[in-house]
């Protein structure tokens, strides 16, 4: 359960920060609130999906990978809502970072979301 | 007059010495090794099908003491059931008279051999680990070990660690009084040759260098204050000025870190006899430098490990870690790359080592932070 909490969170917190670059495009900025919350969202999917994948796959590299995998996939459905003003698709730019969140997620849960193996010593 | 050959000099010596197992469980197989005061065989248990490490003295033991050094080994190791202290299975003794234990078999390689197929720091740390263990568990039980080095360790073909050799391990006072059988005092055999694993500092018999004998409470003769038991180079300076009484914990803990030294190093300890450790141990506060220990480590070593080490080789034994737990725990803190209490971190040197130990995720973090960056300057979002 420690697992999908943590990617969960982490997911929240990336996918909030991920969306809220967008404040560095003028164009969109009038839209950050919705852009913070569909990155948000994708990436809470996005987590809790790893999380579980976590729990039955203990290889960090899978992990890892399903992470960024996973992350491509929803920042692909995300990508293709066209934008509601100029009808464009943003597919690289929301793809790219989505994929590394994606990727961000699975490491982090993969090793911090391992319990600590206790100090040998008596 | 013919004269014999070293060769068949050597034969007939051999031959002298094969313990007479008649009567015994026990089927020869062959010589293992010498030991300071007797020689290991490998013999067959008949009952039990399975092949033993037999240890029996080879020295001239008039007053018995040797024979009661051999049954105190055994005893001692009778009392440390520990996966990492190779155990006593029996007692005995020969037609001939002579006292025998018997213990586990270990089929592997010494420390010191071992340690060439282990190129890896980390690998080394843990079997160092296991080494601290052992030790750890005998401290509790009372017992001081008093002559670690590699050589006395064994790695099985397992991965097994076990400390061998308990011949000059002490009893502390409190645990002799509660043990009916133990005597309490230790003893320096007498005409004791003068050799790698058994040093004296005497010229004869205990007592020659001048101290009286004194008696423990069994009316045995104990060592007298200024005889030298261990092995130079790895032995405590209050070990090497013969400061028997003085001896506690922290004398196994400095011989553990010269183990440790030897495995991050891979270099033994300077050869020194006795006598020039004695001598540096008069002279000054340092007679850790009559165990080269005044040779630097390596320059890659990194320097929580450096400093763990100081302080298990810290000359005066306050300066050490209490006991092979603490040192234990530190090597684990350092291979988990947490803060070691032997080493104070600065600023700088704190976030050195949490950036060691969280390394993919700081890339990938600046990995990220570069691509959107470049996606907002080259793509306009």
């Amino acid at each position: 359960m420690k697992k999908v909490v943590l990617a969960v969170v982490l997911g929240a917190v990336l996918g909030a920060f991920d969306g809220l670059t967008a404040w560095f495009t003028p164009a969109v900025r009038d839209q950050l609130g919705q852009i913070v919350m569909w990155s948000s969202l994708k990436s809470v999917v996005a987590g809790f999906l790893i999380g579980i994948f976590a729990i039955f796959v203990k290889k960090r590299t899978a992990i890892t990978v399903f992470g960024f995998a996973v992350g491509l996939l929803f920042a692909y459905l995300v990508a293709a809502m066209p934008d509601p003003k100029t009808g464009e698709h943003y597919y690289l730019q929301i793809m790219i970072p989505g994929s590394l969140v994606g990727l961000m997620v699975g490491y982090a849960t993969a090793k911090y979301g391992e319990k600590s193996q206790p100090v040998t010593a008596n | 007059m013919e004269w014999l050959s070293d060769k068949a000099i050597e034969r007939l010596r051999e031959a002298a010495e094969i313990p007479n197992l008649a009567g015994t469980n026990y089927t020869l197989l062959g010589r293992i090794a010498r030991g300071g005061m007797g020689v290991v065989w490998l013999a067959e248990d008949a009952k039990l099908a399975r092949r033993v490490a037999l240890k029996v003295l080879d020295l001239e033991d008039a007053a018995g003491q040797l024979e009661e050094r051999l049954l105190q080994e055994a005893r001692i190791l009778a009392r440390l059931e520990h996966p990492g202290i190779v155990p006593v299975h029996d007692v005995g003794r020969l037609a001939d008279g002579r006292v025998f234990y018997t213990m586990k078999f270990v089929e592997g390689a010494r420390l010191d051999r071992h340690v060439a197929q282990l190129p890896a720091l980390p690998d080394r740390l843990r079997i160092f680990q296991r080494i601290c263990e052992a030790v750890s568990f005998a401290h509790a039980r009372g017992v001081l070990h008093r002559d670690l080095k590699p050589e006395n360790i064994m790695v099985g073909p397992f991965g097994e660690v076990l400390v061998m050799d308990w011949g000059v391990a002490k009893l502390r006072p409190k645990m002799e009084r509660s043990s009916q059988n133990a005597e309490s005092g230790d003893q320096a055999p007498a005409n004791e040759s003068l050799n790698a694993s058994r040093v004296t500092s005497g010229e004869g018999p205990a007592g020659a260098s001048g101290s009286p004998t004194r008696s423990g409470e069994d009316g045995q003769r104990a060592t007298s204050h200024g005889a030298v038991l261990g092995t130079p180079g790895y032995m405590a300076p209050e070990q090497a000025r013969g400061e028997i009484d003085a001896l506690d914990e922290r004398a196994d803990v400095y011989s553990l870190g010269a183990i440790l030294r030897f495995l991050v190093s891979g270099r033994s300890p300077e050869d020194a006899t006795t006598q020039s450790l004695n001598a540096h141990a008069r002279r000054g506060p340092h007679p850790a430098a009559a165990h080269g220990t005044e040779r630097p480590l390596p320059g890659d070593v990194p320097k929580a490990l450096r400093a763990i080490v100081a302080k298990a080789l810290f000359h005066e034994p306050g300066g050490r870690y209490a006991g092979a737990a603490e040192l234990a725990a530190d090597v684990a803190r350092f291979l988990d790359g947490l803060p070691v209490a032997a080493y104070p971190e600065g600023p700088l040197q704190k976030v050195h080592r949490l950036y060691l130990r969280h390394r993919v995720a700081v890339w990938l973090i600046v990995t990220y932070m570069v691509v959107r960056g470049l996606i907002l300057v080259f793509l306009g979002r």
